[in-house]
This record gives structure tokens, sequence and C-alpha cells, in this order.
């Protein structure tokens, strides 16, 4: 029998893909309070039910109560959810929320600079049953999306933290966006969907960094440069650094300089400038460049643009 | 709304070297502290306490035998009584210095330093499991998730070199739990520690990136040039920007950092007699061979070296792990102590020598443990053949610490007749961690930082400052 199972499990397919999912119980058990925090000291039973400050507070019935709990939480009734969603949305597209701590809304939190905006967003968000595609291009279309990020005097003396949105604000690229325009701008990028995540460190990887595979043991080490999250706890934002390290990574690791290279090739600055920073270079640039390649050769050139603010930075 | 000093602070690389004076004055301690650095050599296993500095005579008198039953009269009392034979150290004690403090023939050498080495005998944490233990050795916490005590540091006082980490753990190969361990938690993560392989000599293979193959230093020079230049004309279109300018700082640290890192990761830059004192063999086994079992003889002296060299360029916070996972856990036989002693004792002396005659030593807290001690009984359970051993022991065990206003030739706190648990003046890691933020000059209840909508600390709701430890 051992043999034959050998043999079965010779023809399992090397790795399938599967999802850890859980199954409601039949019945609840209810918890009593734990008075003073103390497991010792108990209280009163407590009837499972969502907040009573969101909702009637009915008791769950049925199951152990999970799948109430979950129509609760994305019931149209409660605009808490919808607001932390969109917040969450808005954050990434400008770098700070309207409420700028993501993960509390509540009375510790950050209070919204633009509450009549978020409400906004969130009704539309349940309007248009939840769709994220909706709400980015209305925050997308929106002015003040559309911003640059050029200082005003003025403005800067009145509002220095762009509470107000009177500019785009200035941003690192996240690990993930770093690594896609790398392989982008060198035409490089493989935009296929789906499929089997694959290793950050192997170089042939040219996928996007949404299938990257992520280990929670030992996080990729230049994913972590840049500020990946720690994959065992929750993260509501980014911290941005900017740290040497990176700086090595992008000057002598083998990642950015293989792309230099690769870009090197067109040979042509206009064009470089075009793929690069989608402009055309003004006449100091040229100049700049002219000097250079006097001098140096095309891959030191394009890594070079590659490791200028106007390309790792979002302005 | 202003930007927090920390949120400010979040925005550059602060634990990596502060960009600009502005941020360097922020990074305050609470009060004028006794101590700028912390090298905490982490004997990760957790090595017994009753056979290096905490000598039982009675264990010796009833080595065999079930423990008598006057004795052990504390709640701590081993639960199998009736299985429990006591494990007498095969090793002598001698006193040592003038403090005539005693320390097992393990660790001779480091008995020559004991003057200067404050012996914590009633260290106690919360659970004998390794996983549990050596996360909550570092972060306070059990579980994982939380920023390290390094971290937490550096958070709290930024770093002295703009071109070195501030937070650096060393290691041959991985310590068990790996690299959660100088973990920044929620902390910005510009605030964890940088791990750098000790079973390596050559900074290049040590440090990611850390030369460039195919550009010389001239023309890369000439490259960055280029870049400041493009970046000067970027910031002249858009106004001075804390990222931009930050960008740009953080690019010519990286150049020189080149050089600095190649200089202080390499021991080779020491003469042979140093290298000779630390214990240090001329020809490291080729890298090819990374025997993952670690405890080469040098790979830690290596650490002990590199963490001196690191000190001395104003590096805030050095970690050395002894070795690939938990090599001081003798289960088996405890005579396998033997050996990870001698290749600890003589580079944790030559290190306290070296900082001492350097004058370092009263900037520097040395910190010497594990994670937990062992038991003075003999390890029955499990598959154990050679019954020579010892178990875990979260109850009662020692750690040294020396330097940064710790008080020299001292024996703080006791543990039971046998060793089983700490009795006297006990010590939690909370303690100690307090302790250490204290002499660093930050106040372990004021360093916070928030997080899921309350206010973190090192430790928690926990904590004493240790004051019978400190001179």
């Amino acid at each position: 029998m051992r043999a034959d199972l050998k043999v079965l499990e010779a023809k399992l397919p090397p790795q399938y893909s599967y999802l850890h999912t859980i199954e409601d119980a039949k019945s609840m058990k209810l918890e009593r309070v734990r008075i003073g925090g103390s497991a010792a000291n108990l209280g009163e039973e407590v009837p499972r039910r969502f907040l009573t400050v969101l909702s009637d507070g009915k008791p769950f019935t049925q199951g152990a109560g999970r799948l109430e709990l979950a129509e609760a939480i994305a019931s149209p009734a409660n605009p808490l959810t919808a607001r932390v969603a969109v917040n969450r949305i808005w954050h990434n597209h400008f770098g700070a929320g309207i409420v700028r701590t993501p993960s509390d809304f509540g009375f510790m939190g950050d209070r919204p600079s633009h509450p009549e905006v978020l409400d906004y967003l969130a009704a539309r968000f349940v309007e248009s049953g939840w769709s994220a595609k909706a709400i980015h291009r209305e925050i997308m279309l929106s002015s003040a999306y559309q911003l640059s990020s050029t200082k005003v005097t003025a403005n800067l003396d009145t509002d220095p933290d762009n509470r107000l949105l009177w500019r785009a604000n200035v941003r690192r690229l996240d690990a993930e966006s770093l690594r896609d325009s790398l392989l982008a701008v060198t035409g490089e990028l493989d935009l296929a969907v789906g499929g089997a995540p694959s290793k950050f460190s192997d170089p042939s990887n040219k996928r996007r960094s949404v299938y990257g595979f992520v280990s929670r043991r030992k996080l990729d080490g230049t994913m972590s440069l840049f500020d990946f999250p720690n994959p065992n706890i929750t993260s509501d934002k980014r911290s941005v650094t900017i740290t040497p390290p990176q700086q090595l990574f992008l000057l002598n690791g083998d990642f950015a300089m293989d792309r230099a290279a690769k870009l090197a090739k067109t040979q042509d600055v206009k064009q470089l400038y075009r793929t690069v920073f989608g402009r055309l270079p003004g006449e100091s640039e040229l100049k700049l460049a002219n000097e250079f390649l006097a001098k140096g050769n095309w891959a030191q050139y394009a890594q070079a643009l590659l490791n200028a603010n106007e390309f790792l930075l979002i302005n | 709304m202003k930007m927090t000093r920390r949120e400010a602070l979040s925005t550059v690389g602060a634990g990596f070297g502060m960009l600009g004076v502005a941020q360097a004055a922020t990074n305050q301690p609470h009060f004028a502290p006794k101590a700028k650095h912390v090298i905490y050599l982490f004997l990760n296993g957790g090595p017994s306490q009753v056979d290096t500095f905490d000598p039982k005579p009675l264990l010796t008198k009833f080595d065999g035998k079930a423990i008598p039953d006057e004795f052990l009269k504390s709640d701590k009392r081993p639960k199998d009584m009736q299985n429990t034979r006591l494990l007498g150290s095969p090793w002598q004690f001698k006193k040592y210095g003038q403090s005539g403090l005693e320390v097992s023939d393990l660790f001779p050498k480091l008995g020559g330093c004991i003057d200067d080495v404050c012996v914590i005998r009633s260290m106690h944490t919360d659970l004998p499991s390794h996983p549990q233990a050596i996360t909550q050795m570092n972060s306070g916490r059990l579980i994982a998730g939380y920023p390290s005590m390094g971290s937490w540091i550096t958070y709290g006082l930024g770093t002295e070199n703009q071109n070195l980490p501030g937070f650096i753990a060393l290691c041959a190969g991985t310590p068990h739990v790996g690299p959660e361990l100088w973990s920044n938690g929620f902390l910005p993560s510009a605030y964890q520690g940088t791990y750098v392989p000790m079973d390596e000599s050559d900074p290049e293979k040590m440090i990611q990136n850390l030369t460039n193959r195919r550009i010389g230093r001239q023309d890369q020079r000439r490259q960055l040039d280029l870049v400041a230049a493009l970046n000067k004309l970027d910031i002249e279109k858009r106004g001075a920007d804390t990222n931009l300018e930050g960008r740009i700082a953080a690019m010519e640290t990286a150049f020189s950092m080149q050089v600095e890192a190649l200089d202080a990761f390499d021991v080779r830059k020491e003469t042979p007699a140093v290298r000779e004192r630390y214990g240090i063999p001329d020809h490291v086994a080729e890298s090819t061979s990374k025997r993952r079992s670690a405890t080469r003889d040098g790979d830690f002296a290596r650490g002990c070296l590199v963490a001196r060299r690191l000190v001395e360029r104003g590096v805030r916070v050095v970690q050395v792990y002894f070795g690939e996972d938990i090599p001081w856990d003798s289960h088996h036989d405890i005579l396998v102590h033997r050996d990870l002693a001698r290749q600890a004792d003589q580079p944790i002396a030559a290190l306290l020598t070296d900082l001492k005659q350097s004058g370092l030593l009263k900037d520097t807290i040395v910190v010497i443990g594990g994670e937990f001690g062992r038991t003075p009984s003999v390890e029955t359970t499990g598959r154990i053949n050679v019954q020579n051993g010892r178990n875990h022991n979260s109850d009662g065990f020692t750690y040294l610490v020396a330097g940064g206003g710790f008080k020299g030739g001292t024996a703080y706190g006791a543990t039971d007749e046998f060793g089983f648990a700490a009795v006297e003046n006990k010590v939690h890691l909370h303690d100690l961690h307090a302790t250490i933020l204290h002499q660093l000059g930050l106040d372990h209840k004021r360093l916070t930082y928030r997080y899921s909508g309350r206010d973190f600390r090192l430790t928690d709701v926990a904590g004493n400052v240790v004051q019978g430890v400190l001179s």
C-alpha cells in the first residue's frame, strides 16, 4: 500500500494552489466578562452581537455568529466600514489619508481634514456596489489629485503639512512600484495575470511585484529595504524611509545595474528622457548629458537617470 | 497640523544616520545618559548558570540524588520531585579579582575581568521554551511583531555615525526564530537591525551591494555628481523638500559607507596579535563550506571583534549571537558546554579588556546572556540517550552586565540553594530592559510609540529600574 501511495503521490502536481478557509461552528459558546482583565474574576455572560454604538445591538442567532458579524461589518447602514475603506484608497493616492490614522477612526485617532469628502466617497462606494475601481476613478479625476507638487510660499507658511491639499505630496515609490517601474522602463515587465507566486530574489523573475512570493519567516531583503511591512503583523500604512542601503541597492546592486545596461541600448538622450521621465530633456539637462557621455558610457548615464529623484519620487 | 518629532523622523533614515543637523538634534535622551552604546552578546540556547557564574555547593553534595525534603520551600519546587535528580557541576569554581566573585573553570579569562562585571544571579522570564523566550528577551513580548530592544534604543537616540547602520545584529548563520529578533516591529523600518553574517570575514560578502564590480570609484563619483546635478535642477523647478534633500544626503552617505563599512567590518585590518587574543584563526574555512551547525572556532570571536570596531565608530547597538539556531541547548550532556565556553570565554574577555583600555567601557553597556538558564537537575525527558544534561529554566538564571555605569565586581540577587529559581532581589527581563534604557538616558515609561490606537513601550506595563546593579 505504501508503494501505491508513493506512486500516487508522484502523480500529484508539484505544487497546487490552495486557500486556508474556515467553517462556522454549529452553535455558539458565550464568553463571560473578565473583570479587570483577570481570567479568574469572571462576570456576566455577554451575548455575541455587533457594537451597540453602530447597530441595534441585537444578539446573533445563527451558528457561532460569524456570518452575522460579517454582514454587520459590511452593512450599508454602518458608515464606518465604507469610510475606512475609501480613506485607505485615498491614503494610497495622496500619501496621507483624509483621516491620517487609517486604522483608528475613534476617539484616539485623527479627525478628518475633509469630512464631507470622506462621507461623499463612502456613500459613492456603497452605491457603486463596493467597487474600489469606481472610487479610484472618482479620486483620480478630481482636481485635487491632479495638482503638481510645486511649492507656493504663501501656502507653505499657512499649511506646511499640506493638510488642505494645495499641492501634491512628494512621495517615495514603494518597494513594489519601484521594482515594477525599473522593469517597465526597460520594457521587461511581465504583465501576465494570475498564477503561482515567484521569488523576488530570482533574477529571471520579471513579473509584477504583486505576484511576488512573501515569506513570513524571512522577508525578501530588497522588499524589506524599501519598507515592505512585517508580514507577521497588521500594517495600516507603510513607513517611508530614505536610507543609504537603499542607495547602495540602486548604485551597486545587480538588479539596478542590469536595468541600466538594458536601458542603455537606446543610446539617445531624448528617447531616454521620454521613457524614464515621460518628457523631453531641457537645455541644461542635454548639456549635462553631453558632458557626461564625453567621458562616461551609456550604461552609467542610464543608471544616473534611474537614480534621479524624478524617477524614484512621485512628484 | 504640525508633525510630531517622531513623525518627522520617520520620513528620513533616522535610524541609519539622521540626515542633517536639524534631525540630529531631535533624537534626545530624556535625561543625562551614563552610556551611549550597547553590545549584547547573546548566548542563544540557554547557558547553564550553575556551571558558570552561580556556584551551588549543595548541588555537588547531593549530586545524583533527589532533593532532600528540607530544602526548596518556595513555590518553584520542581513539579515532579520524585523523579528529579540533582546534577552537580562537573566544573570547579574559583574566586577571581579583588571582588572575589566565583567563576567556574569554564570562563577563566572572563574571570580575570570579573571586577568590571555585574553578575545578576536572579534573572527570570515567563516561559522556558526557545522561540518564546528568545523573542521575549529581545522585545519584551512572547510573540512576534514587537520592536526589539535595539530598535527601541535607536528610535530613542538615533545613531552617531551617519555612514553605518545604528543597530547591527551579527551572527554566523541565523539564531533560532531569525530576523524577527532584530525586527523594528511597528516602529519605522529605519530602526530595524541590520543583519550581517559572521561566517564571512570579507565585508563585501557580508553586506549586500557594498561594492560595485562594474564601475570604478572615480566613475561612480562622476555618476553621483551627474545625479546631484539632475536633482539640483529638479529642486530648482519644484522647490526644496525634505524627501528630495533626504535622498541626496542618503546617496552621499552610501558613497562614503562603501569605504567606511569595508573598513569597519574587516577584522583583517587588526594585527595578527589582536586576532589571536580574540581567538580568530588566520584561515577561515572557505565560505562555500557554510556549515550551518555553526560554532566554528572564531565565528563568535569575529563577532566580538567587529562589535568593538563598530562601537568605536559610533554604532549605537550591536548584538552578537553566539551561532546558528541554539548552540547552548545542552540537553543530553552538559559537557558540551566546555567547547562552547572555550569559544566564548576568550573573545568576551578580549572585548572587555579592549573596551576598558580604550575607555569605551564607560560608555558601553556590555550585556551577556541567553534566553534562559538551565535546571540544576538532570534532564530525563524526551529522546535523551546520555543522561548528563540540563533542561530549560526560565525561573532563575544569570546575566552578566559590564560597563555603562553598571556596578562591576558585584553579584546581585540570588537563586535558591540549588539554582532552580530566583528568590532574592529578583530581576525580570523587563527590569533589565528598563535599567539598560535608564543608563542610556531613556525613561522606559516615556519611550513610547503610538500603534493600533495606543502607546506601546519596550517594557509594556511592567519593569523597574534596578538601582542595586548601578554604581
